[in-house]
């Protein structure tokens, strides 16, 4: 079962079969996967967090996918690679913590999809190469991206960042917790900072024609931050009491 | 009623909100003045209470306390705060992401407040962080500049670290003690003091992870580059980051003074690093050719006094002396605007006081004798000496406060160095110039002397003479360790003038190695260059 869950949640199917071909729904497939592995370990009651060979392929997978994830300007394939980069974790954080979590960071890749499907919508693909600036031409579409990123960047009061705290306060930590912790860390923090740079920031380019988001666009952004803060408040309350 | 005090973290937060929905450009800096100048009323009040009820004040859980520590630092903070605002109504006018700026503006402000006022270590995690990422924010404010963005991305992986070792330290301490709430651990770590006779290597863990997190915060040497690069973002916001956030370091370590009492050796380290940034930062300061990056240096340096002067016990000094640089370092830097504006009305501008009483008559004394410097030097290297050997003989207690008085007394030496290189007196032959500097020696001394006592006293009370008796270094360790290094010196400026073959120019053998030198110095210790080749990945 371990190796079924090392299969599922370290993205085995994703770099073999689905990022070649890769398409718009392809994220909300390795979602799936990542569900599935969860409903995995709830049926089987399955504990990874001291089979060392599961950690160690997890780790080897963050790395490489952060690796892969610094090559690319394209948003869609980027959400794929933010859920592998978060791999150790899912073998790693107590149940309850991993539950929360995995619920925080797919609301936050259905945020930066739907980013994404605004800049194939408005730019002609998901490809933010030359498509900087955000910030001062489409301040909506900015500041959302933004939220998620620093989210993903593991940024308090944000659910991601509260989670992996609470996980490190409960769990016993050793040698492994940390090395997960740092590749975890800075693999999340480089990955969102990249896009932030080249997405947010930057000069706008003088022969594209910015748009902003439109109204329903917003709310349901707003909607999904709402979300996000409530679910990081909540981790809060759990640990100052 | 006096609970109130404790909403003040969270109103920079609704200023954000409020600026974040109004669309009147007029009305933002009205907001942001109105509700400022109310957290420094407040801030005033509290200091008062605290001070003349002698109480502190608890709330939101014990989550937030309002202290000694706070009575100094909030009104601090405050004005600092309140300046800035005002200073940046009619400066940020023109510029675009005019309401952007001051929402990241109060956000930052959030993050200091909750960082002075917390009791609670999640809390402080938080603020730490919160401030990293406005900071972050506010130094790429311009955000078509390549080159802002690309410092602040320097500043930001420097404060992620920081981040990081934090949070590894907030969870070791509650693993260790079992307890988040500052207010019990000082009892803990209080009591420990008095019980252990070895301290656990976990909790030297935790002291150092605290040191090199605060350090990493403050620019110290190695963590310090991101500080003289970052001074392309809007001048408030180099104002701020120079008077303010980069004091959090000192602030925290403050906060954790009786965790080090547990830990010497973290003390001893801390004095080490922050004795080589001052002197090395000073040094680096002189050769750099850019104003702006210069005074950045100089902050480094004064950083590295703050961290020594914690490694010396002197924690209650360490408050005094980020109080002073910080007020020091905003006006300087506040003042360069309206400068530049005057300079390009006038090509003898800046023509400010420091310049009427020691620049022109320069120019009619520049004939006569040289070596005034050198007089200079030596006047002011004389009262340190005289200061020092009466206070020797005099006192035993001699390597505790007043060790950190006498190093104090070298900082000012900088200080002197600044002076002399920012306005060009270093050959005028006016007696003015050596009054001045004899004057502004005495007064510092006598005031590090005066106030930092009286700090002592009110911030930690009875507990100020453990710090310094944990601090004091074992002088046979440090004196082997001296003459270690200078003959490690000697030895490698030897063998390298035995392999040095003289070229000689003009008739003179040019110093090898005191050009090598200079290039270090004026590369920045190769860091900048260290940095450009190792983080590319943005």
């Amino acid at each position: 079962m371990e190796f079924v869950l090392l299969i599922l949640l370290a993205g085995v199917p994703y770099y073999i079969f689905l990022e070649k071909s890769l398409k718009k729904y392809t994220f909300f497939i390795s979602a799936f996967l990542i569900i599935v592995g969860l409903l995995f370990m709830i049926l089987f009651n399955v504990n990874c967090s001291q089979n060392l060979f599961c950690i160690f392929s997890a780790i080897l997978t963050s790395l490489f996918t952060t690796y892969k994830a610094l090559k690319t300007t394209n948003i869609y394939k980027l959400v794929n690679y933010f859920i592998f980069i978060n791999s150790p974790v899912y073998f790693l954080f107590s149940f309850e913590y991993f539950v929360y979590f995995i619920f925080s960071l797919l609301v936050t890749l259905v945020g930066l999809y739907l980013i994404g499907y605004y800049y194939e919508k408005n730019y002609g693909s998901a490809n933010f190469f030359s498509v900087g600036g955000l910030a001062l031409k489409s301040p909506f579409a900015g500041l959302f991206l933004r939220i998620y990123l620093i989210n993903l960047a593991l940024y308090p009061p944000f659910p991601n960042a509260v989670f992996l705290f609470n996980s490190m306060l409960k769990d016993k930590l050793d040698l492994i917790w940390y090395t997960v912790i740092i590749v975890f860390f800075f693999g999340n923090f480089f990955v969102a900072m990249k896009i932030l740079v080249n997405t947010v920031f930057g000069k706008a380019n003088e022969n594209i024609f910015y748009i902003d988001l439109e109204r329903k666009e917003k709310i349901f952004h707003t909607v999904l931050n709402i979300v996000l803060l409530a679910v990081g408040i909540y981790g809060l309350e759990e640990v100052l009491k | 009623m006096k609970e109130l005090v404790l909403i003040i973290p969270f109103i920079p937060l609704i200023i954000a909100g409020l600026i974040g929905v109004i669309n009147n450009k007029e009305a933002i800096p009205r907001i942001s003045m109105f509700f400022s100048a109310f957290i420094a009323v407040l801030g005033i009040f509290g200091a008062y209470f605290v001070i003349f009820e002698d109480e502190n004040i608890y709330g939101f859980n014990n989550l937030l306390v309002f202290n000694e520590l706070s009575a100094i630092l909030v009104p601090y903070v405050a004005v600092l705060g309140m300046v800035i605002r005002k200073y940046s109504a009619k400066y940020m006018w023109d510029e675009k992401g005019y309401k952007r700026f001051f929402i990241l503006l109060n956000f930052i402000f959030v993050g200091i407040y909750l960082l002075v006022m917390s009791n609670h270590l999640v809390v402080l995690a938080i603020a730490w962080q919160i401030m990293s990422l406005a900071l972050y924010f506010l130094v790429s404010f311009n955000i078509e500049s390549k080159s802002a963005v690309k410092f602040a991305n320097w500043t930001i992986l420097t404060h992620k670290g920081a981040d990081l070792l934090f949070i590894i330290a907030v969870v070791l301490t509650y693993k260790t003690f079992g307890t988040f709430y500052l207010s019990e651990l000082y009892d803990i770590w209080l009591s420990q003091y008095s019980a252990l006779d070895t301290t656990p290597l976990i909790i030297y863990v935790i002291g150092f992870l605290y040191l090199f997190a605060a350090m990493m915060k403050s620019a110290i040497i190695p963590f310090h580059i991101w500080l003289p690069y970052t001074s392309e973002g809007p001048t408030p916001v180099s104002a701020l980051m120079h008077a303010g956030v980069v004091n959090v370091g000192g602030i925290v370590l403050n906060k954790l003074a009786f965790l080090l009492l547990l830990t010497p050796l973290v003390l001893n380290i801390a004095f080490a690093f922050g004795l080589f940034t001052a002197i090395f930062a000073s040094m680096i300061m002189l050769t750099t050719p850019d104003i702006k990056r210069s005074l950045g240096y100089s902050t480094v340096g004064q950083m590295g006094y703050m961290i020594m002067e914690i490694g010396l016990g002197a924690f209650s000094l360490a408050v005094y002396h980020l109080i002073v640089h910080g007020i020091f370092k905003a006006s300087l830097f506040l003042e360069s605007g309206s400068l530049i504006h005057y300079a390009r009305h006038d090509p003898n501008i800046p023509k400010r006081l420091s310049y009427e009483v020691f620049w022109e008559e320069k120019i009619h004394n520049q004939h006569q004798s040289k070596n005034l410097f050198w007089l200079i030097a030596l006047f002011t290297i004389i009262p340190v000496v005289i200061f020092a050997g009466i206070k020797f003989l005099l006192s035993e207690e001699f390597f505790h406060f007043n060790a950190a008085v006498v190093i104090l007394a070298f900082a000012w030496l900088t200080g002197t160095q600044l002076f002399l290189s920012f306005f060009k007196v270093s050959l005028s032959d006016s007696p003015k110039v050596i009054i001045g500097l004899l004057v502004s020696f005495t007064l510092i001394v006598l005031t590090y002397e005066f106030v930092g006592k009286t700090m002592e006293e009110f911030i930690y009370g009875e507990h100020a003479k453990l710090f310094y008796e944990v601090a004091s270094l074992n002088l046979s360790v440090i004196f082997a360790l001296g003459l270690l290094v200078l003959i490690l010196i000697v030895g490698w400026a030897y063998i390298y003038k035995q392999h040095f073959t003289d070229i000689e120019i003009d008739g003179e053998k040019p110093n090898k190695l005191k050009w090598t030198f200079y290039k270090l110095l004026s590369k920045e210790a190769y860091f900048p260059d260290l940095f450009l080749k190792l983080f590319k990945i943005f």
